[in-house]
Order: structure tokens, then C-alpha cells, then sequence
């Protein structure tokens, strides 16, 4: 985790100021707060004393450092910030004589980085917890999910997944808004005598099987009539379910290509999401800079409302960038992700996680079978395949 | 409030005395506890010595400035914990460091002055940024406080004020890039 040097062992005459500028601590953090005043004052003790009881703050002995941050001094202030929850009165600072004896400080670079956060959970330990997960441990897995790009292209997947033979499933719809279907060519509109709107109605479905040593491909479109289609190509010559299918979700991208580059702002630990305990982190990566030459030697002859799909989390460097993530604590998943930077978004949730005895065991034989013979085949030599191996 | 309003105060009404002390000086005090912690302990730490700092205060009070009262109180009681933090994390601080907190020597003040110069350029950038964004800079970096903290201090949603305080830095570093 990087520091934050910012301010870094200022005097106490300049925290002062700072105070005086700047106040602190909303109504809820003041009032916590006096109400262990009131109990110490009313008690008589004080940390010093090492008192332990359920209502009193314990003194902490030994703690992990959490942050270091660079000071610097305040130059004296006039005018506080106008925030409305604390504005005060200006102060005068001259009578104060506390800050004399000032620690000296030490010059340091100004070198921005995160702050720190307490003494909760690392992004070592977090990155860990997330590494650790092993979809490839359970009996049997089902999750459904939602990939979502600026609000205008959405895919629902539902993926199940055998433990015991491998065979996997994975049934995927895309839906979109008219104004991601605007960019689409005006002949092609005309020629297919559709527009926007009416493609907006329509959606796309794909269900892929990974069977054995069979990967089987259904196609198809409510924007066309007639069957769909099909294929059946060899499982080892496709990397969509190296180790296992989950390998071709959002979540499990943003953890190969993103995760790396981000720093943690913040973590709520303890937090619940479609009823399983999870960890919350917030994450920036503040881009690098370019020059104006190097920016505008990649801008497209036509600009694009967003990226291509196969775009969706590689990593730019250039933007400055926000992911969001909810992490279930006990498996190490993403349940829920997001990823913004300027006015764009992509964003990943689960809507439901069911394991073995819980969770329905991929599709059968008579399913593909069935699903195949009301589809046409891409290709004419799909014929090799024997189907009746699935079961 | 002024300090001899305060000190009238909690004579006549001790419980509404506390609270004006309290709400009166909680930022400065605040201040120079997350100041002193920095890089020793946590927030928890720092608000122990707060609680602490005000609850020796008020137990002590009399008819005096309370301002210096209750800045050495502060002082001292957080330099106590940062000793001992530092001690349980083999940190040891000399009697002759300079991070003891002696009375600066010459050479030491001069350095000081430099540093106080610095500082107070890259205070007044943090200030050109404006509100929002210089709050935020203050609250996260100085005091250390978290995103929801700084949000129902001003009135923000956590994710704008990270959204804010990300592109604020990256102002802010372009800011300073003239001390270099």
C-alpha cells in the first residue's frame, strides 16, 4: 500500500491553523466521541490507568503503523472553509504558546500515493483472499450474473458447472438500448427494414456446453426468423473454460488484467450482499500523463459512444480509473463490480450463488440434443461429432 | 464561545460546559493528536487521546487560558502514546532525536523556517484547488478520515468524494510540480 507525504510531523502551531481553517468530525464522530468524554470524566479514569470494560475505549498498546503522511505548514489562515456543517468564527492563533516546543521535522518529498487505512484487512491479505479462490473445489456451482456496459448493453449469464466430470454450462443473453444500437449502419437498418428501437426489443442468446472433449455453440437471435445455428468444436483448442468457464466472466478479467494497478481507498469489511458475508473495497489508478502528441496520434477517425466489447476491462493506463469491488469472504469471488472512469462504466454483478446440493448440475444430453435439432449447423462437417457420448 | 464563557458555563451548567470545551476545541485537538500519531498509531488511536486529552481537561480546569491548557495536555498525552506505540513496534526514540520534541536549537530552527516556507506553498496550492476539493485534501491526508466520514462532514456522497479526492490529487500534483 502506498503513503500518502503529504503532511508529514507539522508543528503544532501550523496543525493548529489547519484546525482553525479546517475543521473536523461530523455530528456523529463529535458526538461518539463526548459521550466517552462524559463517561471518563464521570468515572475518573483515563487510558492511562488501562482500564478494560464493554463501554470504554481499551487502550491500544501495540499497533501496526497504518499511515504515514506528509505535513507541511499552515500559512496562516484568514477565512475558514465554508463548509456548512462546522462553520466557526475566525480565531485568532497569537496567544497560543503550546506550540513553541515544535517537533522538527524533516524535509521530504511531496510524493503522492494513497493514505493508508487502518488496521483492517491489507491489500496484500485481499489480493489474497481473492487468489485463493478455487471454483474448481466445489461439487457443483451455479451463478447467475449480470455484465453490465454504460447502462446501454447488458449480458445476463447463468453459468452451472459438474465438479465431478467438468462439464460445464454457460447460457448467455444480450439485451441493448437503442442508443447503443444507434452507431449501426444505415444500410444494414434499411436492408434488414428495422430500426433502433425495434432492435432494442430483440435479444441475442447464445448457450455454450463444454462436454467431455466437446465444446457445443447455440446461436441465436430474436431479431431473426428462422432456426438458429450451432456448432461443435474440439474443448482443448478453446482457453474460455481454462481452469473452468468462470474463467470467461468480468469478474475474473478484472482480477488478470486490473486488479494489480489499483491502490485501495477504502474497505468495509463485514458487509452483506445476496445474503453472504463479503469485504467492500474501493480502488483508483490515476493515470499517467501524456502528452498532447501522444493523445492525439490514438484518437479514432470517428469517435465511439463506447468500447468494444472486447475491450471491456483491458487496461488503459491513460485514464484515471475507480473500481469498485464486493468480495464474498468465504470463497474469495467478486460478487458485484465496478469500473468507471470519465462518464463510462462497466459493471459486473451476481444475482444469485448456489453450491452443491443447492446448485443444478449442467444441462443434459437430452437437453443439447434436443436444443441442436432445432438449430442449423454452422458448418457442414459438425457431423464427426457424436453426440450421444454426453451422457 | 470565548474561555471565560466557557469556564462560566461549565461552572453553571457542568454537562453544557463539557460540550462547549468540547465543541470548541475538538478540531484543534484533533489536530494535533492525528499530527503527533501519524505513522505510529490509528484513528482509534488518535481519538483515545482526544477522549482522553478533554476528559483530563475538564477534570482539571480552572479560571486560566484555556487554549494553552489544553494544547500542552493534548500534546503530552499523545507524545505519551506515541512513545509507547513506538516502543511496542521497536521504535525506541532517542532522548536525542530530533523526534523527541526538544526545543529547537539554531540549526534546527533554520531548518524549520525552510520547511515552514515550503509547506506553506504547498498548503496555499491545496487552497487554489477550492471547495470541495480542498476539504476533502485536509480531511482525507491530514486527519485522516475515511470516505464516509468526509461525506457526512459536507454533505457528499462517499463515492463523490472519492471521485473528487482522486481528481483533486492529480491537480494537486501538477500544482507542485513548480516546487520541484
Amino acid at each position: 500500500m502506498k503513503k500518502n507525504d503529504i503532511f508529514n510531523h507539522i508543528s503544532d502551531d501550523d496543525a493548529a491553523k489547519i484546525a482553525a481553517e479546517y475543521p473536523t468530525g461530523d455530528k456523529n464522530q463529535r458526538d461518539r466521541l463526548f459521550r466517552e468524554v462524559e463517561k471518563r470524566v464521570n468515572g475518573s479514569f483515563s487510558a492511562d490507568d488501562e482500564v478494560r470494560g464493554v463501554d470504554t475505549y481499551r487502550p491500544r498498546i501495540a499497533m501496526k503503523i497504518i499511515s504515514a503522511a506528509a505535513a507541511f505548514v499552515f500559512i496562516a489562515g484568514a477565512a475558514r472553509g465554508g463548509y456548512h456543517l462546522l462553520i466557526k468564527d475566525k480565531r485568532s492563533t497569537e496567544n497560543s504558546s503550546v506550540s513553541d516546543i515544535s517537533e522538527p521535522s524533516t524535509v521530504e518529498e511531496t510524493i503522492f500515493e494513497t493514505a493508508a487505512v487502518s488496521e483492517q484487512i491489507t491489500k496484500e491479505e485481499l489480493l489474497e483472499k481473492i487468489y485463493s479462490r478455487n471454483y474448481e473445489s466445489f461439487d457443483r456451482i451455479n451463478m447467475k450474473y449480470r455484465e453490465n456496459m454504460n447502462g446501454i448493453s447488458f449480458m445476463d449469464g447463468i453459468i452451472k458447472r459438474d465438479g465431478s466430470t467438468g462439464n460445464e454450462s454457460v447460457m448467455k443473453t444480450w439485451t441493448h438500448t437503442p442508443e447503443y444500437l444507434e452507431d449501426i449502419d444505415t444500410d444494414i437498418l434499411e436492408r434488414d427494414n428495422t430500426t433502433p428501437e425495434e432492435l432494442a426489443q430483440t435479444s441475442t442468446h447464445n448457450e455454450m456446453f463444454f462436454v467431455k472433449d466437446m465444446f457445443i455453440c447455440i446461436y441465436n437471435s430474436t431479431s431473426k426468423e428462422g432456426p438458429g445455428m450451432y456448432e461443435i468444436l474440439k474443448r482443448s483448442t478453446y482457453t474460455l473454460d481454462r481452469p473452468t468457464i468462470f474463467s470467461d466472466t468480468y469478474s475474473e478479467r478484472l482480477i488478470r488484467d486490473l486488479i494489480e494497478h489499483f491502490d485501495i481507498q477504502d474497505i468495509t469489511e463485514n458487509t452483506s450482499f445476496i445474503g453472504r458475508n463479503c469485504t467492500e473495497v474501493f480502488m483508483t489508478y490515476i493515470g499517467s500523463e501524456r502528452s498532447a502528441d501522444e493523445a492525439a496520434s490514438d484518437l479514432p477517425m470517428e469517435p465511439k459512444m463506447a468500447p468494444e466489447e472486447d475491450d471491456l476491462t483491458t487496461f488503459n493506463s491513460e485514464y484515471d480509473q475507480e473500481l469498485s469491488l464486493t468480495i464474498d469472504n468465504e470463497t474469495g469471488f467478486i460478487l458485484k463490480a465496478k469500473l468507471s472512469y470519465d462518464d463510462y462504466y462497466e459493471e459486473f454483478e451476481v444475482n444469485e450463488l448456489l453450491f452443491n446440493d443447492n446448485a443444478e448440475l449442467p444441462e443434459n444430453g437430452e437437453y443439447i440434443r434436443n436444443h441442436i435439432a432445432e438449430c442449423e449447423p454452422l458448418y457442414d462437417d459438425l457431423g464427426c461429432y457424436d453426440l450421444s457420448v454426453i451422457d | 464561545m470565548t474561555d471565560s464563557e466557557i469556564i462560566s458555563l461549565m461552572k453553571q451548567s457542568p454537562q453544557d460546559g463539557h460540550r462547549a470545551l468540547f465543541e470548541e476545541y475538538y478540531s484543534y485537538v484533533y489536530a494535533i493528536s492525528v499530527n503527533i500519531l501519524r505513522g505510529y498509531g490509528s484513528a482509534e488511536d488518535v481519538e483515545e487521546c482526544v477522549i482522553d486529552s478533554f476528559a483530563a481537561v475538564i477534570n482539571a480546569l480552572r479560571d486560566e487560558a484555556i487554549k494553552p491548557f489544553i494544547g500542552t495536555v493534548t500534546r503530552n498525552k499523545t507524545l505519551n502514546m506515541r512513545r509507547t506505540l513506538a516502543g511496542g513496534l521497536g521504535r525506541n526514540i532517542s532522548i536525542d532525536s530530533d523526534d523527541f520534541g526538544d526545543v529547537p536549537n539554531s540549526v534546527q530552527v533554520d531548518t524549520y523556517i525552510e520547511k515552514s516556507e515550503r509547506t506553506a506553498f504547498i498548503l496555499q496550492r491545496i487552497k487554489e484547488l477550492g471547495e470541495p476539493d480542498s476539504v476533502i485534501i485536509i480531511q482525507k491526508y491530514f486527519y485522516e478520515q475515511n470516505a464516509n466520514e468526509i461525506g457526512r462532514l459536507i454533505g457528499m456522497k462517499p463515492a463523490a468524494v472519492r471521485m473528487r479526492c482522486t481528481r483533486a490529487i492529480k491537480k494537486l500534483r501538477r500544482l507542485l510540480s513548480d516546487l520541484d
